[in-house]
């Protein structure tokens, strides 16, 4: 009997260090093996709305440009190129991948795999202010996206931008400010006054995004808000302020959000104010 | 010798309320000139930039200029204390006097005219004290030229002044052209810029516009922020642009900032051809040129106060460790 128990013992120790722990181990550590499968710096790339691809030969095929900050580059994909595209900015090379070395994230981005196998096409060269690219297989332009300009509601702003869309996702608005503001009878007007080229004003729009959709929960479909947002876009200088909006208010400078209240002017909030826009709303409405 | 044909005869004496009023005028004076030098010799190099966009480096170059005017600040302002008002040293001091009236008035024509605006820091007081075009000329009027005048009432007596005074004057020249000459590379930034630990982001600003770091920068009053002050051309920037990306893919401590006065399109350019993936963040020069003697230059912010300062690029590995922004 003793023998048995001891042999059973055996075979246990054994099954458990050839099976269990091995299998343990594996199970235990599913994010180190998925994060050595991505490459060390082709990764985070996002989507981005302040370039665009403006391939030689118009086509309705679209192409989203990405771009990572970690590996300083920007990537082509989709219908409109027949293979994505990694575009690096300082050693100026375009280099091609297959799709499936795309792996997506959580975010909307996606990762290179580490053992992605890259095709150099060649180099692009500036031109200007652009980018331009040609090479086997590809031709056309890196180009700043276009001014957003006139008047535009918040959803239009977060699909142009995807930046502002993440910036407003990160975002948390003090929540007793953003309470303070609620209704939906539609009272309140902001009118925020700003460029997709301006780069102060880019730190601040997701911000004011993320509290109008705050401001919107609750609200049915068919009722406004308590403060009802609305966005002008402004051209780059020198059309800046002769703008016939920009003109018209005296504006000089960007972001300028003017908060009316019963159609009459009641505040002009700069970029310091609409950093903490949920703040301002509040401070602006009660020092009234 | 006849009592009448002494340099300074009872008859001929200057009065003791004279005396009083030159002396005074001499301290008043010779304050400024010393305030106005230890400002200058803080940073020369900045002061030098001034004489080049003034146009004064006609037959020296503007740092010998600036060096050169720094120590006459200094020798003439310690000779006014110690008393010696010889008619050579109070006709250099009127001439330097009007020289800056001059500097100042051409500024104050050029902003009410709405031409060239001339440096904000023209006239005396360099960085330390930012002074719209209107406010230098105004107080540099009703400052220098009554203390000018006060001087003139009542110049040291016709014989030789101490050989100490003098000897003094002339050694502090000399120590002050050989401190302007090493200043730029002793650690003076924090005493040298309106860029300090303590100082509020808020209260930098511009002293003619009221425009403020913080308009450029909104973020910066709430959360931790590193800042890094760069010229886009610099090779010792660009050699850091893979360390700044790393920095700020990684995401793991302050906020990084990287501030120029380069125009937006030469940061998109910078952006394509040295690959940075980082926020630059183009600002006006009359806000961030108070806040440098030399680039780049970084600091730390904590809700909108500044804790640290570094000559040169930020402590990059261990803010990594810090709290993020």
């Amino acid at each position: 009997m003793r023998s048995v128990v001891r042999r059973l013992a055996r075979h246990a120790v054994v099954l458990a260090l050839t099976v269990v722990a091995p299998a343990a181990l594996v199970a235990g550590t599913p994010a180190h093996a998925d994060a050595a499968a991505r490459h060390e710096t082709l990764r985070e790339f996002q989507p981005t709305g302040k370039y665009e691809w403006q391939p030689a030969e118009k086509t309705d095929k679209t192409t989203v440009l990405y771009f990572s900050v970690r590996a300083a580059a920007y990537v082509l994909r989709g219908a409109g190129v027949t293979t994505p595209i990694l575009v690096r900015t300082g050693t100026r090379v375009v280099e091609s991948f297959p799709e499936e070395a795309a792996l997506p994230r959580d975010d909307g981005g996606f990762d290179l795999k580490a053992d992605v196998k890259l095709t150099e096409l060649g180099k692009f060269e500036l031109d200007g202010m652009s980018i331009k690219i040609d090479v086997t297989g590809l031709k056309g332009r890196l180009v700043a996206a276009s001014a957003v300009l006139g008047w535009h509601k918040g959803e239009d702003l977060l699909t142009h931008r995807p930046e502002y869309a993440r910036d407003a996702k990160a975002y948390e608005p003090i929540a007793a400010d953003v309470e303070a503001l609620r209704g939906c009878k539609g009272e309140i007007r902001l009118f925020v006054y700003f460029g997709t080229w301006c780069a102060t004003c880019t730190t601040v729009m997701g911000r004011i995004l993320r509290v109008e959709e705050e401001l919107a929960k609750g609200c049915k479909p068919d009722e406004k808000p308590h403060v009802v947002i609305d966005y002008y876009g402004l051209p780059t200088a020198p059309n800046t302020w002769t703008d016939p909006e920009a003109a018209k208010y005296a504006l000089d400078v960007l972001p300028t959000a003017l908060l009316y209240v019963d159609s009459t002017l009641c505040r002009r909030l700069f970029a310091v104010d609409l950093a903490r826009p949920e703040a301002a709303l509040r401070g602006a409405l009660s020092g009234r | 010798m006849p009592l009448a044909d002494l340099p300074y005869a009872p008859s001929r004496r200057p009065g003791r309320w004279r005396r009083g009023l030159a002396i005074v005028g001499a301290v008043v004076l010779g304050g400024i000139f010393l305030l106005a030098a230890w400002s200058k010799l803080l940073d020369p190099v900045a002061f030098a930039d001034v004489i080049r966009d003034e146009g004064l480096d006609i037959v020296l170059s503007a740092t010998t200029v600036a060096q050169l005017a720094i120590g006459l600040e200094v020798g003439l302002g310690l000779a006014l204390l110690l008393g010696v008002r010889t008619r050579t040293v109070l006709a250099i001091t009127t001439a330097l006097v009007a020289f800056f009236l001059f500097l100042t008035g051409r500024a104050f024509v050029y902003d009410q005219m709405g031409w060239k605006r001339a440096s904000a820091s023209c006239g005396c007081f360099g960085h330390l004290l930012e002074r719209s075009p209107t406010e230098a000329f105004v107080q540099d009027l009703l400052l220098l030229v009554p203390a000018l005048v006060a001087t003139w009432l009542a110049p040291s007596p016709g014989a030789p002044a101490p050989m100490r005074r003098i000897l003094g004057a002339l050694v502090a020249t000399a120590g002050a052209v050989v401190f302007a000459v090493a200043a730029p590379n002793l650690p003076l930034d924090d005493l040298a810029t309106r860029l300090w630990p303590g100082q509020k982001v808020s209260e930098i600003c511009t002293a003619a516009e009221q425009k403020c770091l913080r308009d450029a920068l909104p973020l910066l009053a709430e959360g931790r922020h590193v800042v890094v002050l760069a010229d886009l051309d610099d090779p010792k920037f660009l050699a850091a642009v893979p360390e700044l990306n790393l920095y700020a893919a990684n995401a793991k401590g302050p906020r990084l900032w990287v501030v120029t006065t380069a125009s937006a399109d030469a940061v998109a350019m910078f952006g394509f051809t040295a690959g940075a993936g980082f926020t630059i963040q183009p600002t006006e020069k009359a806000i961030v040129r108070p806040l440098y003697r030399r680039l780049p230059r970084s600091f730390h912010v904590v809700d909108g106060v500044v804790t640290a300062t570094w000559d040169g690029l930020p402590p990059l590995r261990s803010l990594s460790a810090s709290p993020p922004g």
